[in-house]
C-alpha cells in the first residue's frame, strides 16, 4: 500500500447480545475522502460510526486511524471529530464556548485558540453569533456551530451522523452543497452516515451500501447506480423493475441470455453478484425505451399500458408486458406531456447493457 | 338569555376558586398567627396583639436559644453535605451503570423514605449504645442519621437530572478530547446541577426541622432547635417562641434563596 | 478496494481496558453507610423487640411477650386503634383538601401559577414544630379561636380545643397538606387535558365529566396521596405530643415513654416493629394500586 489511509476497519463486527449490529465490515478511508456509509435505519451504519468514535467498542475486528490501531482506545484520545444528528450543542455555553471546547481539552494557547474559533466560526458563516447560546439559534445555524466544533480540532477524521436529517427540505439541499464545498476546501477525510440516497450521490467521492450490519457494495456513486450488486442495492437507490429468471444461459463475455418466469426471452449482463438457482433481472425504469408498435422489429418486447402517472418532469407508465409481468418505465414528459394513456399498445426495449443479471437474496 | 347564562357559567367557576383560597388560607393561617403574635407586646399570649414589639426577638438573643440554633443550622449544613456527596455516588451509579442487584441498590437507597423516622431514630440510639459507641450521642450522631434521611431526596433529585441529560453531550464532550472528569465537570455537573442543588435544598431543611431523629439522638448541652423548642413547650406558650419560630423559618429562607442564587434550583422544580 | 480480510492477529496493545467495574466506587460508599447507619440499626431493633425485659433489665432470652403484651393489654391496643384512627382521618382530610388545589394549580392560565405552586411549597419549610405551635395559638383556652368566639358573644367559657385527637387531626392534616396537593398534581398532570373536552364534547357536563373521566383517571394520585398522608401520620411525634399534650397516647408518644422514660427497651423496640409493619403494608398496598393502574393506563 502506498499511503496508509486515514481511516481502515478490518473484518469489525459488534454483537449486543445476540444480535449481530455489524458482521464483518472491512473499508478504507483515504486523505480527503468524502466516504458515506448509507443504509436504512438499523442496518449498523451508526454503530460503525461510533465504533471508530470509540463509543462502542467491536467485539471483533480491528479500527485503525491513520495507520494506528485503536481498539479500545477512549474516544478522548482519537482525534475524531463528530457531528451529531441532534448537534449535541452544550446548552450551558456560548457558540464561542462550544467552539472552543475542543481546543481547551487541547490545551492550546490562548491565541491561537482565539484565531482558530474565528476561523472556525467564519468558515461557517457565523461571525458575530458568538455570545449566543444554542437555544436562541435556528435549527440550521445550530447545525453549523456543531460543525464549526468539529473541524475547529483539524481531526484524522470528520465523522457526520446524518447531521443534516433535521433540517427542513430546502435547507437540507443547500447544506449539502455548502458541506461538500466546505469539506473540499479544507480537506478533512469525512465518513458521512445518512439513510438518503440523494445525499449520498450528491455528496459523496464513495458510497458503501449497508444492510443488516453488513456492506452490500462499495463503490462510486455511478457504480452503485448504475452497476448496483445485489437487489437490496438496487431497490434501496432509485426504483428498479425485478424480473424473476426462469431459465438462464451465460456466456463468457458478460453476458447472459435468459428467460423470465413470464416467458420474456432477454439478454442481459451478468452482474458481480449473479451467483446460485434463484435469479433475477433488474432494470431501472428510465433506461427502458417505450415506442409505437409500429416501430418494433428484433429486440423488442409488446406489452400495453396499465397505468399512467404524471409525475411532473416525467411519466411513469406501468406497462403489462405480453407473459403478464408488469414494469414500470419513465419517460420525460413530451410535448403533450403524457404520450400514453391506458390500453395503448406499445413496444418495449430492454437494452442487455441496463439489464443486471443478479442473485435473489 | 346570554348573560343568566353568562352567570350560570362563572358561578361554579368563583365558587371552586373561593374553595381553593379558603384551603390556602388555612395553609398559611398557622404561620401568619405565629408571625403576629411574635411582635406583640404582651408577656401573655394575646391575638390580636394591643401593642406592637420587638422585645421577644431581643429575649431570643441568649445562649439558651442561639446555642441550639447554632447546632442545627451546622448540622443541616453538614449533613446535607454529605447526603449531597452520597445520594449523587449512588445516583450516578444506578442511572449511569447496569449491574447485577442494580434495583436492589436503588431501592435500599431510598428506603429511608419508607421507614418513619421515628423507628430509625429509636434504632440507631438503641445500636450506638449497643456497640459501646453512646460517646457519638450528640452532634456525630446526629449528623450520621440526619444525612442517612435525606440521602433518598439526593439520589432522586440528582436521579431525575441525570435521566434529563442527553448523553449525546457526554459523548461530544469525549469526542472532542475531554477525558471522564472533564467530561463530568465542564458538562454534566453543570447540566445536572439545578436538581443537585435542589436535593441539597431539600436535605438541609428536612435537617434544620427534624423532630423524629433528633428527639432520640440529642444530649444535655448538644440539643437542636427543634427540641429545644419542643421542651420549652412543655411548660406552655411563650411569645418568645414566636420570635424563635419566625426567625428559624427566616434563617431556613435565606439559605434555600442563597441555594437558589447559586443552583437555580427551582429550575429543576418547575422543569427546564 | 475493501480492507485486506487477512492477519487478524490483535496487537499486543490491544487489551480491554478497566478491570474494576466502574459502578464500585460510586456504589459502595453510600451502601456501606446506609448499611451500617440504617440497616443494622433495624436489625437490631428487631431482634430488641424479642428480647425478655425484667425488672428494669434486659434478659438475653428470646421470646414474644412484647408482642403479646402490646396486642393483647386494652390500653396498648386502644393506643394502636387510635392512632389508625387519627391516621386515617388524617389521610383522609388531606386528600379532600389536596384535590381542589391540586386541579386548581393544574388548570389554571394564570402567569401567577409557579407563585401559586411555589406557596404550597413554603409551609414545608417552615418545619413541623413552628406549623403546630401555631395551632397551639389558635385552639388553647386563651387562644385566638376562643377569643374570637368570645368576643362575639358567641361563648361564655372557652371550649377545650386542643389536648385531643382533633387538635391533632387538624394539625397533622395541616402539616402533611402540601404532600397530598404534590401527589394529586402529579396524576393531573399525567392525564392529557383533551380527555376532557372530549367527554364534553360527546355530551357529558361538567359534573359527569369530572366523575367519569378526571376522577377515575387520577385515581393513583389520589390513592397516593391517601397512603402518603396516612404513612405520614402513623409515624409523626411533634404534633400529637404539642397538640395532643399528656391525654394523648399515640404509637410515636408510646415509644418515646417506654424508650426514654420507663426505660423498656424491648417493648418500645417491639411497639417501633408494629408501627413499622403497619406503614410498609400500607406502602405496599399503595405500590400494588400503582401498578395495577399504571398497567390500566
Amino acid at each position: 500500500m502506498a499511503t496508509i489511509p486515514d481511516v481502515e476497519l478490518r473484518g469489525v463486527t459488534k454483537r449486543f447480545g445476540s444480535v449481530e449490529a455489524v458482521r464483518d465490515v472491512s473499508l478504507q478511508i483515504s486523505r480527503g475522502e468524502f466516504f458515506t456509509l448509507l443504509g436504512p435505519s438499523g442496518c449498523g451504519k451508526s454503530t460503525t460510526l461510533n465504533m471508530i468514535a470509540g463509543f462502542v467498542d467491536p467485539t471483533d475486528g480491528l479500527v485503525f486511524l491513520r495507520g494506528e490501531c485503536v481498539n479500545y482506545r477512549p474516544p478522548f484520545e482519537r482525534n475524531t471529530a463528530m457531528v451529531f444528528q441532534n448537534y449535541a450543542l452544550f446548552p450551558h455555553m456560548t457558540v464561542w464556548d462550544n467552539v472552543a471546547f475542543g481546543l481547551r481539552m487541547r490545551r492550546v494557547s490562548a491565541g491561537e485558540l482565539r484565531r482558530r474559533v474565528d476561523e472556525a466560526l467564519e468558515k461557517v458563516r457565523l461571525a458575530g453569533f458568538e455570545s449566543r447560546f444554542p437555544r436562541q439559534l435556528s435549527g440550521g445555524q445550530q447545525q453549523r456551530v456543531a460543525l464549526a466544533r468539529a473541524i475547529v480540532t483539524r481531526p484524522a477524521v470528520l465523522l457526520l451522523d446524518e447531521p443534516l436529517s433535521n433540517l427542513d427540505l430546502k435547507l437540507r439541499e443547500a447544506m449539502r452543497l455548502e458541506l461538500k464545498a466546505l469539506q473540499r476546501e479544507l480537506g478533512v477525510t469525512t465518513l458521512y452516515v445518512t439513510h438518503d440516497q440523494s445525499e449520498a450521490l450528491v455528496m459523496s467521492d464513495r458510497i458503501a451500501v449497508m444492510n443488516h450490519g453488513r456492506i452490500e457494495q462499495l463503490g462510486t456513486a455511478v457504480d452503485i447506480y448504475e452497476r448496483p450488486a445485489t437487489p437490496f442495492v438496487a431497490s434501496f437507490i432509485g426504483t428498479t423493475n425485478f424480473l424473476r429468471v426462469r431459465a438462464v444461459e451465460m456466456w463468457t463475455d458478460g453476458r447472459a441470455s435468459v428467460v423470465t418466469a413470464g416467458g420474456l426471452a432477454l439478454e442481459a449482463t451478468v452482474g458481480s453478484s449473479a451467483e446460485g438457482d434463484r435469479l433475477m433481472v433488474a432494470i431501472r425504469p428510465e433506461k427502458i425505451q417505450l415506442l409505437s408498435p409500429a416501430l418494433t422489429d428484433e429486440g423488442f418486447h409488446r406489452g400495453v399500458v396499465v397505468h399512467a402517472i404524471y409525475l411532473g418532469s416525467m411519466v411513469r407508465y406501468i406497462v403489462a408486458l405480453d407473459g403478464g409481468e408488469e414494469i414500470a418505465v419513465d419517460q420525460v414528459s413530451g410535448d403533450n406531456a403524457v404520450t400514453w394513456t391506458k390500453g395503448n399498445q406499445v413496444a418495449v426495449r430492454l437494452s442487455p447493457q441496463h439489464c443486471l443479471l443478479m442473485s435473489d437474496r | 338569555m346570554p348573560v343568566q347564562r353568562m352567570i350560570k357559567r362563572a358561578l361554579p367557576r368563583a365558587a371552586f376558586t373561593l374553595v381553593v383560597m379558603a384551603i390556602y388560607a388555612f395553609m398559611f393561617l398557622p404561620i401568619a398567627v405565629v408571625l403576629v403574635t411574635s411582635v406583640g407586646a404582651s408577656r401573655y399570649l394575646e391575638f390580636p396583639p394591643r401593642a406592637l414589639s420587638l422585645r421577644w426577638y431581643q429575649a431570643v438573643l441568649v445562649k439558651d436559644w442561639i446555642e441550639p440554633a447554632r447546632v442545627s443550622f451546622n448540622l443541616a449544613l453538614v449533613s446535607a453535605a454529605i447526603a449531597t456527596l452520597l445520594g449523587s455516588a449512588g445516583a450516578f451509579a444506578i442511572v449511569r451503570h447496569r449491574f447485577l442487584g442494580r434495583d436492589a441498590i436503588a431501592a435500599l437507597l431510598h428506603s429511608p423514605l419508607a421507614i418513619p423516622s421515628i423507628v430509625a431514630g429509636v434504632a440507631i440510639l438503641q445500636f450506638f449504645t449497643v456497640v459501646g459507641a453512646k460517646w457519638l450521642l450528640g452532634f456525630p450522631a446526629l449528623l450520621l442519621a440526619h444525612a442517612m434521611e435525606t440521602i433518598p431526596f439526593v439520589t432522586r433529585t440528582v436521579s431525575v437530572s441525570l435521566l434529563g441529560v442527553d448523553r449525546t453531550l457526554e459523548q461530544a464532550a469525549m469526542n472532542l478530547g475531554a477525558r471522564r472528569w472533564q467530561t463530568l465537570r465542564h458538562v454534566t455537573l453543570p447540566l445536572i446541577k439545578p436538581g443537585l442543588f435542589a436535593g441539597a435544598a431539600f436535605a438541609f431543611v428536612i435537617s434544620f426541622n427534624n423532630v423524629n431523629l433528633s428527639l432520640f439522638l440529642v444530649r444535655p448541652g448538644v440539643i437542636t432547635l427543634p427540641i429545644r423548642i419542643m421542651n420549652f413547650l412543655e411548660f406552655g406558650v411563650a411569645p418568645v417562641l414566636a420570635a424563635v419560630n419566625i426567625l428559624s423559618l427566616a434563617a431556613v429562607l435565606v439559605v434555600v434563596a442563597v441555594a437558589e442564587r447559586v443552583g437555580g434550583f427551582t429550575k429543576f422544580l418547575y422543569g427546564q | 478496494m475493501t480492507g485486506t480480510h487477512d492477519a487478524l492477529a490483535m496487537p499486543a496493545a490491544v487489551v480491554p481496558r478497566r478491570s474494576v467495574p466502574g459502578y464500585l466506587p460510586l456504589v459502595l460508599p453510600p451502601v456501606a453507610y446506609l448499611v451500617i447507619i440504617f440497616v443494622i440499626p433495624l436489625a437490631l431493633l428487631a431482634v430488641l423487640s424479642l428480647l425478655r425485659h425484667e425488672a428494669g433489665l434486659i434478659v438475653n432470652q428470646l421470646t414474644l411477650e412484647n408482642y403479646a403484651k402490646l396486642l393483647g393489654d386494652t390500653y396498648y391496643v386502644r393506643v394502636i386503634y387510635r392512632t389508625l384512627g387519627t391516621s386515617l382521618a388524617v389521610a383522609f382530610f388531606v386528600t379532600f383538601l389536596s384535590y381542589p388545589v391540586a386541579y386548581f394549580l393544574t388548570r389554571t392560565r394564570t402567569t401567577w401559577k409557579p407563585v401559586l405552586v411555589a406557596l404550597v411549597l413554603a409551609p414545608e419549610l417552615s418545619g413541623v414544630v413552628l406549623r403546630t405551635y401555631g395551632w397551639l395559638v389558635i385552639l388553647e383556652p386563651e387562644g385566638l379561636l376562643n377569643t374570637v368566639l368570645q368576643r362575639l358573644g358567641l361563648l361564655d367559657a372557652p371550649l377545650k380545643l386542643v389536648h385531643n385527637y382533633a387538635a391533632v387531626t387538624i394539625g397533622l392534616t395541616h402539616v402533611l397538606l402540601t404532600f397530598g396537593v404534590f401527589t394529586v398534581m402529579a396524576s393531573l398532570q399525567a392525564m392529557d387535558p383533551t380527555l376532557e373536552l372530549a367527554a364534553q364534547n360527546l355530551g357529558a357536563n361538567r359534573v359527569q365529566t369530572f366523575l367519569r373521566i378526571t376522577l377515575p383517571l387520577t385515581l393513583p394520585g389520589i390513592l397516593g396521596s391517601f397512603f402518603l398522608a396516612f404513612a405520614l401520620a402513623a409515624g409523626a411525634y411533634a404534633t400529637p405530643a404539642i397538640l395532643g399534650g399528656k391525654t394523648v397516647e399515640v404509637m410515636s408518644t408510646l415509644i418515646y415513654t417506654q424508650l426514654l422514660y420507663i426505660l423498656n427497651w424491648p417493648l418500645a423496640s417491639a411497639a417501633a416493629v408494629i408501627l413499622l409493619v403497619i406503614v410498609l403494608t400500607t406502602l405496599m398496598l399503595l405500590g400494588r394500586f400503582g401498578a395495577r393502574r399504571g398497567a390500566v393506563l
